[in-house]
């Protein structure tokens, strides 16, 4: 049980009395002589006081409890003031709300003061507006109840201040005392355990002490082996190993000591015979990037040469551009002279119709005087007649009129040669109309198929200078192709001088690599791994035994292999 | 979740009890509002009772009509012999209040 709860424990029983000793005072009231009922203020204080008495008997310091006895007291103080009606000292008895208040107080909740608070502020406010007598002596106003609120609201809210801090000074001292009993067991626990380990410590010292003297006999044994062999290693012997067993501890040493000698006596085999190749390889390759340079310089000649050559083909077909532009205009030209030649055929054709019409009205002409000579004839014979008759005397006007007869025949007969001619010369303008017509009708041919020619003419001028275009970009193309490859025979050039230094270095290489020893198995499983297809036949490798390492011959199929490319 | 459903049910048996607390507290302080002080008593009787009872009932009960109220079943006695209120529900009264608690009946100069 913690101190807060014991706090309430005792105050519960302070509370609960305090409120048969209100019935108590009652009971004296009423012995004095008192206004109000006596059944209801001591009935109902004695049923207040049992029904919050069998609460507590329920549970002493429930939330209940609290609120409910709270709640008690707050009726208890309002019957005891009903029970001082008519008396002066009613107004005294509202001292006994605060007093109770406080009392409530020691619950140590703020659920019972409120509970309280608010029981009062009803009461009142009901009864001032109900029946004032029944809470205030003689005349009262709401000023008195605002009063009386006023304070019980302070009262109230400094009581729940009071109550929290008390709460929160419990809470802590538990929570100390807690942390108290929890850190006193911890320390005994402690206590216990470096007691033991103390106990165990000595025993440990003393095993400790005889397998340090092992472990230092058997480090010195190691640490001397080992230096063995790092000896061997300074002199460049990659072939020693440590044979002897160490320790258990120390046996990871050994073997790891072994297999890093293992691993770089591997190593320098294969960076020997890689140095070699290397070196060979080299020198190949350089003979045949001088190859290459020669080739590349060829290269760049012909280049030259190709570029010159499209230049003139370039300057070829920008002249065959510009003659079949010439081509062109002079199309253009037929095409208004056919236009031209049209106009002229159409008026030619004019002209003959007039022409013809012209015949016709000469025809029609001459046909009059046909009829005016074949008139003039038949005057001419009555003449005659007339002059026959006249005898002698009528001779000469018969020979007049002979004359006139054969003048007039004449005439009819040169009139019908006319018109002879007349209607050839109409047919002859007839066949000639047609012949303009159909020249009219060639000329327009003519002038479309001159139209087409001038299209056609056009596209290949439009060809021609796409072709000029074309070709000029390839004239530029291969230009820079010309500088790229003169810039090739420079690079060419630098990588031969790299890959001379670089046989050069392998060389090197393999001149420092000679300081190392190492076994032939490891030379030659390092060059059949670089050589997968080496032939079957070739027989076992003998036992072990010290090489260093050279320059070799396998540059020979390197060699071969760039000569064929 | 059984942890959830003993706080409910413990929290709704706090709840009846402070209820039961606060029912008695208001049965007490709203008999002791209601009931007459200083002889003075608001007599109701039932009000499809005929005209009139209201003044027999308090005429039995040994008191004196103060004054009347706006309705005919209820009036304004005043007695100051003790045990006025018991006497008037001998006589028939159905209710008997305080007389300061006329205003609930608007009061009349005359029955």
């Amino acid at each position: 049980m913690n101190y807060m709860t014991s706090l309430r424990t005792r105050a519960a029983i302070a509370i609960v009395s305090l409120l048969w000793i209100n019935l108590g005072m009652m009971f004296l009231r009423f012995l004095w002589g008192m206004e109000a009922d006596p059944v209801i203020v001591l009935g109902g204080g004695a049923a207040i006081a049992a029904v919050a008495t069998l609460t507590w008997w329920n549970d002493r310091t429930g939330t209940a409890t609290q609120i409910s006895t709270a709640l008690a007291h707050a009726a208890s103080v309002a019957l005891l003031v009903y029970a001082f009606s008519g008396s002066p000292l009613q107004i005294d008895m509202h001292m006994y709300f605060f007093a109770s208040l406080a009392i409530c107080a020691s619950w140590v909740n703020w659920q019972p003061i409120l509970a309280f608070a608010g029981l009062t502020a009803v009461h009142h406010l009901v009864l001032f507006f109900v029946i004032p007598a029944a809470v205030f002596p003689g005349e009262t106003d709401l000023s008195r109840v605002i009063l009386h609120a006023g304070i019980l609201i302070l009262e109230a809210g400094a009581l729940v201040a009071l109550g929290h801090s008390l709460a929160s000074a419990f809470a802590q001292s538990d929570e100390a005392m807690r942390n108290t009993e929890v850190a006193n067991a911890q320390a005994k626990e402690m206590s216990q355990k470096a007691e033991n380990a103390q106990q165990q410590n000595l025993g440990d010292a003393k095993r400790r002490e005889a397998e340090r003297a092992d472990d230092a006999a058997r480090q010195q044994f190691a640490i001397e082996s080992i230096g063995r062999g790092l000896r061997q290693l300074a002199e460049g012997d990659l072939r020693f190993r440590l044979t002897d067993r160490f320790d258990e501890t120390l046996e990871v040493l050994r073997s790891d000591f072994n297999s890093s000698m293992e691993t770089l006596e591997q190593l320098v085999a294969e960076l020997g015979s890689s140095a070699r190749q290397m070196s060979e390889g080299s020198n190949g390759v350089c003979a045949d990037a001088e190859r290459i340079s020669k080739r590349t310089e060829q290269q760049a000649v012909s280049l030259e040469e190709t570029a010159a050559a499209i230049g003139r083909i370039t300057e070829n077909v920008q002249s065959a551009s510009k003659r079949a532009s010439e081509a062109g205009r002079l199309v253009d030209e037929t095409t208004k002279n056919a236009s031209v030649s049209e106009a002229i055929v159409s008026k030619a054709v004019n002209a003959m119709t007039e022409i013809e019409g012209s015949s016709r009205q000469i025809g029609q002409i001459i046909t009059v005087i046909d009829e005016i000579a074949f008139q003039t004839n038949l005057l001419a014979l009555n003449a005659g007649v007339e002059a026959a008759r006249a005898g002698e005397a009528g001779k000469g006007f018969a020979v007049v009129a002979q004359e006139v007869r054969e003048l007039a025949q004449r005439s009819a007969a040169a009139a019908k040669e006319i018109n002879a001619l007349i209607e050839t010369s109409s047919t002859q303008v007839s066949s000639g109309v047609t012949l303009v017509n159909q020249t009219g009708e060639s000329l327009r041919s003519i002038g479309e198929q001159v139209k087409n020619i001038n299209d056609y003419i056009a596209k290949i001028v439009d060809t021609a200078r796409e072709q000029a275009s074309d070709i000029s970009e390839i004239n530029s193309a291969v230009v820079n192709m010309d500088q790229t490859t003169q810039q090739n025979t420079a690079l060419v050039a630098d990588t031969t001088k790299s890959i001379r230094n670089l046989a050069t270095d392998a060389e090197g290489l393999l001149t420092k690599l000679a300081v190392f020893s190492v076994n032939e198995r490891n030379t030659s499983r390092s060059a059949s791994r670089t050589k997968p297809a080496a032939p079957a036949s070739r027989p076992a490798a003998p036992a072990p035994k010290a090489v260093r390492h050279s320059g070799g011959g396998a540059a020979v199929a390197v060699a071969q292999e760039w000569d064929e490319f | 979740m059984q942890h959830s459903t003993s706080t409910s049910r413990n929290a709704l048996s706090q709840f009846r009890i402070v209820g039961i607390n606060l029912a008695v507290i208001l049965v007490v302080l709203s008999a002791a509002a209601i009931v007459p002080r200083n002889g003075q008593a608001l007599v109701i009787v039932a009000p499809w009772s005929e005209p009139g009872r209201v003044i027999d009932v308090i005429s039995d009960a040994g008191g004196s009509v103060m004054n009347g109220t706006g309705a005919p079943y209820a009036a304004i006695a005043y007695s100051d012999e003790p045990g006025f209120a018991l006497r008037l529900f001998k006589s028939g009264a159905m209710l008997v209040l305080d007389g300061s608690l006329a205003f609930f009946c608007r009061s009349t100069s005359s029955l």
